[in-house]
């Protein structure tokens, strides 16, 4: 990883990316514009914003929409995901280090990760919501199932890549055995852990909508699903956007911790 | 009081005491006979220097003495009890230092000395290394004492031993390769062991920083009484250290040289004489023992 950038760099970077937004922006509105596409195809950014407003509850002539503002639909996804990969990584992280610690639940559990990983979130979405009915419980469900396996492969690889020596040192040092998953594994391998979390919650952004498709309103996926049904594609576009924009940010937010985290990632 | 109870028995007893020990590593379906036939002691607070081409099986020797792999044959005893596993008597300083990068300098060394553990250990170990000022600190605070106090004190005593003191809250990545090799020895001498084992801890080093902390050890190993096993494939190294010096033989290893010295205890030893002839004594021997 590269140091922190100087700030007149910082500087440049930033303005090159609104840079680069403006540009898009402006490709959209001259698209929209030009009405190539009718607006149920391609909106307007104008009435995106429009839209952004009205269902914010920013201006007087919008309620939301199907019954919650803006806010809510997003707090509500947030809320889902932030349990369901909770769960996620706290099992994935224990469950990598019983991996990549016990060679015998390596042979039996590894495939099983690897099968659940392959598996398209919405081919047991049918079984979850069966399973435990339309409630918040499925899709928390579904959270959970996206983000665990990517946890605790990352876990599992880093765990196995703990150099033998850190382990032989500490032991030397007067650790005993149960102490070093703990005091030694678990620290060595935070580096990776923490990237396996990076990319849980990627997946589990890409896994909200499908998870909101059953019942999902409050929900940016219920919002979403709620809004095609209707053709207001101003409103999809808008929840596209907002899911983008937060997973940016919560991205963002991981990579800062990681480098807070794990100061040492590539260079110990 | 009877004479014989005036002989120094301790000084007399082996530290480290190999008898006919072998290892045969499995590779890829194929026996690799690192080790064979190995009869070896070091006397308490003597310094053993095992010099011998690369490969020869150095490395697995001192693993065997510090618990990490057990010998296909043979017996491996420290201070006369049979080396099962890795244990706080035996302090261990790796080629690269292997600090860990979690924690700071500071945190390294006082790894050793965190727990119950580190509580026993520190009176008990700072006995036997007989480091200066410990036994002080053990007066003062008594085994129930005040641990943190006396934890604290310990790390800020080995701090100022490896004059390190300055950059404790640094992290290991953020020191040279001396500094690092130099935390790696304080941390492994922290719970106080009877016996220092070192596998080539200046390999990675510039000339001058290799030869100030050779000055260095060699100091701190007259100061604390701790018995040392250094590894090393340096004749110079070998000769400053040694007072018993080891040659192996090339692949599988087995010792076809061996000599006692006094040089380790000379005010100057790189100065004597002796030690241009003992150079040349050992460099022969390895030489014979490459081809
Ligand atoms: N884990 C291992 N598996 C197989 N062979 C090994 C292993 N470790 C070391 N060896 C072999 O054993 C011999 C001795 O190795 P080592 O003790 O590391 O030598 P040295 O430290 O003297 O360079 C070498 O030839 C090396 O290739
Ligand atoms: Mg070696």
């Amino acid at each position: 990883m590269h140091d922190p950038l100087p700030f007149r760099d910082r500087l440049r970077a930033a303005g090159l990316r609104f840079a680069a937004v403006a540009g898009a922006v402006a490709v959209w509105w001259a698209v929209a514009r030009a009405q190539i596409w009718p607006p149920v195809f391609v909106p307007s950014p104008g009435s995106v914003w429009h839209q952004f407003l009205a269902t914010s509850g920013l201006t007087g002539d919008g309620d939301g929409w199907a019954g919650y503002t803006l806010g809510e639909h997003l707090l509500a996804s947030l809320r889902r995901m932030a349990i369901g990969c909770a769960y996620g990584v706290g099992g994935g992280i224990v469950l990598g280090l019983l991996i990549g610690l016990v060679p015998v639940l390596d042979t039996v559990l590894g495939p099983v990760v690897t099968f659940v990983r392959t598996l398209p979130p919405l081919a047991y979405l049918s079984l979850l919501v069966i399973w435990f009915g339309i409630d918040e419980s499925p899709k928390v469900w579904l959270l959970l199932l996206a983000a665990l396996p990517p946890v605790a492969v990352a876990t599992a690889d880093a765990v196995r890549a703990v150099p033998a020596d850190y382990v032989y040192a500490a032991r030397s040092l007067g650790a005993g055995r149960a102490q070093i998953p703990w005091r030694i594994v678990l620290p060595a391998a935070a580096p990776e852990i923490l990237t396996g979390i990076r990319v849980a919650v990627g997946v589990a952004y890409t896994t909200v909508v499908a998870a909101e498709t059953v019942n999902g309103v409050p929900g940016i996926g219920g919002m979403i699903r709620d809004a095609q049904r209707y053709n207001q594609t101003d409103v999809v576009v808008l929840g596209i956007i907002l899911i983008g924009l937060s997973g940016l940010f919560f991205d963002a937010l991981l990579r800062y911790a990681q480098r807070r985290l794990t100061p040492w990632r590539g260079r110990a | 009081m009877p004479p014989e109870l005036d002989t120094p028995v301790r000084a007399a007893a082996d530290a480290v005491a190999l008898t006919g020990v072998g290892h045969t590593y499995r590779a890829a379906g194929r026996d690799i006979i690192a080790l064979d036939g190995i009869d070896l002691s070091v006397p308490a607070g003597g310094a053993l220097a095992i010099v011998g081409p690369s490969g020869c099986g150095k490395s697995t020797l001192l693993r065997m003495v510090a618990g990490f792999l057990r010998p296909s044959a043979g017996r491996v005893l420290v201070h006369g009890a049979e080396v099962t596993a890795p244990g706080p008597d035996r302090g261990v300083v790796f080629q690269q230092p292997r600090l860990f990068p979690w924690l700071s300098v500071r945190g390294n060394i006082a790894f050793g000395l965190s727990g119950a553990f580190g509580l026993r250990n520190t009176s008990g170990g700072a006995r036997a290394s007989g480091l200066r000022g410990a036994s002080g600190l053990r007066g003062a605070f008594g085994l129930g004492g005040r641990p943190r106090a006396e934890r604290e004190a310990r790390v800020a005593e080995l701090l100022d031993l490896v004059g390190l003191a300055d950059v404790a809250r640094l992290k290991p990545y953020e020191l040279s390769g001396g500094m690092q090799q130099r935390a790696a020895i304080a941390r492994a001498l922290a719970p106080g062991p009877r016996l220092l084992l070192l596998d080539e801890p200046f390999a990675a080093l510039d000339a001058l920083t290799r030869e100030r902390l050779q000055d260095e050890l060699r100091a701190l190993w007259r100061r604390t009484g701790t018995t040392i096993l250094l590894v090393t494939h340096s004749v110079d190294e070998a000769a400053f250290l040694g007072t018993r010096i080891v040659v192996l033989s090339a692949r599988p290893g087995r010792i076809i040289h061996q000599e006692d010295s006094t040089l380790p205890y000379a005010d100057q030893p790189r100065a004597e004489a002796e030690f241009t002839a003992t150079r040349t004594r050992i460099l022969e021997a390895v030489q014979a023992a490459v081809h």
